[in-house]
């Protein structure tokens, strides 16, 4: 065979794989990128359907969207500081486990995954609200004399978030941590290294790359969260998403809510450009240092 | 020679069968419950009547519906059903014939509801409703006592939306229910209102969204006074919720009929909204749904029965103190009371 | 580097695995500055021994003591034990010198101190100037090395190594044998040694201790363990035994008294009988196959009552061999100071 012949059977062997990829690309293609493209166009019109920059200029100006922009970094950075205060020493503990135990952990952990997130959300209303069950248990025990505002806050929807989201944080970072050979953790040990010693110097370095993609599903997956602050919020938590929801429901104005879609879009990328850019230097990190 | 002879009975069957097609008129309405009790107690009966035919399409935005027909030039609808504040915007918009008042009888609105573009036919009261464990048997008798937090301690709940808030807001000040849109034309109407819904923002507990979600806050007892639509607070209280509610002080919000400008059969079509919502046929309506009829014959000659009139806002005795959400100052003033609204909530 | 090696006891230490019994009631005693190692196939319960001496493996009875003090229930940070592991085990995230001064940043030394020690280490282990190198830079003889200087730059007592050299290729594999053995023979560092390789073993140690089913079979020098196995099982893993019923053997000295089974290795045997001074033994059989190995011949013969003897001849002395033909009667002869009579009981 021919050095040429190669060459064709290579090409035809990418082609045959392209093909296969292709009706997913289709999908995302249609599914995703179509709407962003009208949510775009969307925002550049005004009600007459003529060009105009208005709408940013109406958005940009008003305080509503900049608190609303503080609301929502405020709930992803929070929600992501618990999923990692909670979700390390859990992926730790698993990952020290033997497999069959820690499978049988994460099935547990990964239950709230499969209800829908508006059950669980009302979920949290009967567990925290007034009259619920936590605010009974810590009555009924003489911890607290009157109920506790548990929910329609910030705290209640951060309640709502971190639960939503630990499991999916915990996930990559297990992986992580389970990929460690038990070998470097050992031999850690035997030069020396105590347990708080061993975590700090080998284990978190080692799976940093679980805990940011674990971080980057957390905050980019935050960002956008509708269901839990509208739930749980009680009308006071108002991130980008529930003002997108306003923009449209009460002011009926496709311009400025494709406009702060396009605002929540930009944050979204501007998140993924920074965690991809740490992704990268951790990467040469480890290659160069 | 014999085909040419089929063919033209033919032709004059089709002649004559054409002015009874001018005959059939659509409906718009939003289906459910909603659209089966309106064609069983209204559009039903009255196309009978007319001896017409109506044929009926459901559409869950309606003023979305409205303005693809009529921006696109086919207008496939004669009749639509819309809340009132979207028949002002549409009319406002150039989307609506004008009503014609000369078909329909301009007495049949009671004071406060005329329109002049969408007929008013059902309504609802936005009420105070509370939670009768915690406030018990003397709730507050205003919305000036509803404000009195040292009086009644309690937990409020509200609408996250300015609708209907800005007009209790005014109530609680004093202002007479024929007053609240004179004073919130005013320049300072808007902000003494928001400024008050400021002064009860500390004991708001729970800003809803939804009206499942004010039912639910009633039940559970989250808030111990919640403002809430009187059919959401009827359901609590008959599914033996511990609460209560009153129309004192409602506010009232209704819901239309209109006719799409480029309509083909206009006059057929105010004919239709003038027989649907005919006093019995009214009446009939909330043998179905707990929205109240506008027009006040409907509340005359027993036509509907004395414990079902105490659930209607607007039935006699319940609409004395109430105010009837203006349309027409929501189209215009809308978006800077919701913006004021909003600036409030974030303060 | 001078180092103060210990001496390690293990006292009738017992593990097991829920039914499975990894370590039998071992008692073992290694002198400080002993290359020990322990050789056995796999499951033989030598890496679970040399586990409960670096504190991962914590035994069901039994005791450890290096040097007097009893480290058995020591977790393994404190044990101040040197470890190689199979696979490096080094940190992928760090710089080689920073793998190198990680054990002695974790006991405070300053930081240029470390520093220098580091490099002193590295020097020993030929990677001078590699201190800067990330290690998937590394070949996998640079990455041995560098476990190796990590294992000893802290100066441990003790060091042990878990069959540290069974990744690289053979001939990298006989080199750093030799290596570690003349980095013991500096620092004398008391040295357990684990392996599955026989050659590998009798290369490198002091002693070997055979293990299998959880036991100490025999421990003894290789020399001796080569020569005068005590039994059957330690005979046939130190290398090509042919273990025959004696009275197989014609013998040509009437006054010799063994009885039982022999074991002759494959390279005691001669075809020649003049190659052998003195006295010795033959036995007989037909040529079932031959194959040429480059510095010898492997001719397997199958005797009258079917027991199948292995030869091996040296090319020096081969001639011949190469004509043999299967099913050619063939006589070997062994002088009889190479037999090895094995212990009555030890048939297994």
């Amino acid at each position: 065979m021919s050095a040429a012949a190669y060459l064709q059977d290579a090409r035809r062997e990418r082609r045959f794989y392209l093909s296969l990829a292709l009706p997913a690309l289709v999908l995302v293609g249609f599914a995703a990128l179509l709407p962003v493209a009208w949510i775009l166009r969307q925002s550049f019109l005004d009600l007459g359907g003529n060009f105009t920059t208005a709408n940013y200029g109406k958005i940009l100006s008003s305080g509503l969207t900049w608190s609303a922009l503080g609301t929502t970094l405020a709930l992803s950075g929070t929600t992501l500081v618990l999923c990692m205060i909670l979700g390390i020493p859990l992926a730790l503990t698993l990952a020290s486990t033997s497999t069959r135990i820690a499978n049988r952990v994460l099935i547990l952990i990964m239950l709230p995954l499969w209800t829908s997130i508006l059950v669980r959300t009302y979920g949290w209303l009967v567990l925290l609200r007034k009259d619920g069950l936590v605010n009974a248990a810590l009555q009924s025990l003489g911890l607290t004399d009157a109920p506790l505002p548990l929910v329609y806050n910030f705290n209640g929807t951060l309640i709502g978030m971190v639960h939503y989201m630990l499991p999916l944080f915990v996930l990559p970072v297990y992986a992580a941590m389970r990929d460690i050979d038990s070998n470097i953790i050992r031999a850690a040990a035997s030069m020396g290294a105590g347990l708080w010693h061993c975590v700090r110097t080998v284990i978190l370095p080692l799976s940093a790359g679980g805990i940011l993609s674990g971080s980057t599903i957390v905050f980019i997956y935050t960002l956008g969260f509708f269901i839990t602050p509208a739930v749980l919020g009680g009308g006071k938590v108002n991130p980008i998403s529930i003002r997108i929801d306003r923009t449209l429901s009460t002011f009926q104005d496709w311009g400025s809510a494709s406009a702060l879609g396009v605002l929540l879009l930009v944050l979204v990328l501007l998140t993924g450009a920074m965690l991809f850019a740490t992704r990268w230097f951790l990467n040469r990190g480890t290659r160069h240092a | 020679m014999k085909r040419i002879l089929r063919l033209s009975v033919a032709a004059i069957a089709i002649a004559a069968a054409s002015p009874l097609a001018a005959q059939t008129l659509t409906i718009t309405t939003a289906g459910g419950d909603y659209g089966t009790a309106m064609k069983e107690a209204m559009w039903g009966p009255a196309a009978a009547e007319l001896g017409i035919e109506v044929r009926e399409e459901t559409q869950s935005d309606g003023f979305a519906a409205l303005k693809m027909q009529v921006t696109s030039g086919a207008v496939t609808t004669d009749v639509i059903h819309l809340g009132s504040p979207e028949g002002a915007q549409a009319a406002a918009q150039g989307l609506l014939e004008p009503i014609d008042y000369s078909i329909i009888d301009p007495k049949s609105l009671p004071a406060g509801a005329e329109s002049a573009y969408c007929y008013p036919f059902s309504s609802y009261g936005t009420v105070m409703a509370w939670n009768t464990k915690t406030i018990g048997e003397k709730p507050p008798a205003s919305w000036a006592e509803f404000w009195d937090v040292k009086a009644f301690p309690g937990t409020r709940a509200l609408r996250a939306n300015a609708q209907d808030l800005i007009e209790i807001a005014l109530l609680s000040e004093g202002v007479a229910p024929s007053e609240v849109y004179t004073v919130l034309d005013s320049a300072e109407g808007l902000k003494r209102a928001i400024d008050r819904l400021e002064v009860l923002k500390p004991n708001v507990s729970v800003w809803w969204t939804s009206g499942a979600q004010s039912a639910q806050i009633l039940k559970d007892g989250e808030a111990d006074l919640v403002v809430t639509w009187n059919g959401r607070a009827e359901s609590v209280k008959a599914d033996g919720g511990a609460a209560n509610y009153s129309f004192k002080g409602s506010v009232i919000g209704t819901d239309c009929l209109a006719v799409p400008k480029g309509s083909a059969n206009k006059d057929a079509a105010m004919k239709l909204i003038a027989a649907m919502t005919k006093p019995e046929r009214g009446a009939k309506l909330t043998n179905y749904i707990a929205y109240g009829p506008l027009n006040p014959k409907a509340y005359e000659g027993g036509l509907i029965p004395a414990e079902r009139l105490q659930l209607l806002a607007t039935a006699p005795g319940n609409v004395e103190t109430s105010v009837f959400s203006k349309a027409d100052w929501w189209v215009k003033n809308g978006d800077a009371a919701q913006a004021a609204f909003d600036e409030m909530m974030n303060r | 580097m001078a180092i103060t090696s210990l001496p390690i006891t293990i006292d009738r230490v017992r593990k097991a695995f829920g039914t499975y019994v990894a370590l039998n009631d071992i008692s073992l005693e290694i002198a400080a500055g002993e290359f020990l190692t322990l050789l056995g196939p796999s499951g033989s319960g030598k890496t679970t021994l040399l586990m409960a001496l670096a504190g991962f493996v914590r035994p069901d009875s039994g005791s450890l003591v290096i040097g007097g003090r009893d480290v058995t229930r020591l977790s393994p940070d404190k044990r101040d034990i040197g470890i190689v592991f199979q696979n490096y085990a080094l940190f992928p995230h760090m710089s080689v010198l920073a793998n190198v001064e990680y054990p002695l940043i974790l006991r405070k030394v300053s930081k240029a101190d470390a520093r220098a020690r580091a490099l002193t280490a590295l020097a020993r282990v030929k990677l001078e100037g590699y201190g800067d190198r990330n290690i998937a830079a590394l070949s996998g003889g640079q990455r041995q090395r560098v476990a190796l200087a990590r294992a000893i730059v802290f100066e441990p007592r003790v060091m042990l190594m878990d069959e540290p050299l069974s990744a690289l290729d053979k001939n990298l594999r006989e080199h750093m044998q030799f290596e570690i053995r003349r980095l013991h023979d500096d620092l004398g560092i008391t040295t357990i040694y684990v392996t599955h390789d026989q050659r590998e073993a009798l290369t490198m140690s002091d002693r070997i201790a055979v293990m299998d089913a959880g036991e100490i079979q025999q421990i003894a020098t290789p020399s001796e363990i080569y020569h005068r196995p005590k039994t059957r099982f330690v005979a046939e893993f130190m290398g090509e035994a042919n273990i025959l019923p004696i009275d197989l053997l014609h013998r040509d000295d009437a006054g010799a008294t063994i009885s039982g089974l022999a074991m002759i290795r494959a390279e005691s045997f001669h075809l020649d009988p003049a190659e052998i001074a003195g006295s010795k033994v033959a036995v007989k059989g037909t040529l079932s196959t031959k194959a040429f190995r480059g510095e010898n011949w492997l001719l397997n013969l199958k005797t009258a009552n079917g027991d199948e003897v292995m030869l091996s001849v040296p090319a020096t002395r081969s001639a011949g061999c190469a004509g043999f033909r299967p099913g050619q009667e063939l006589t070997a002869y062994a002088a009889a100071a190479t037999v090895h009579s094995l212990p009555e009981g030890a048939a297994r």
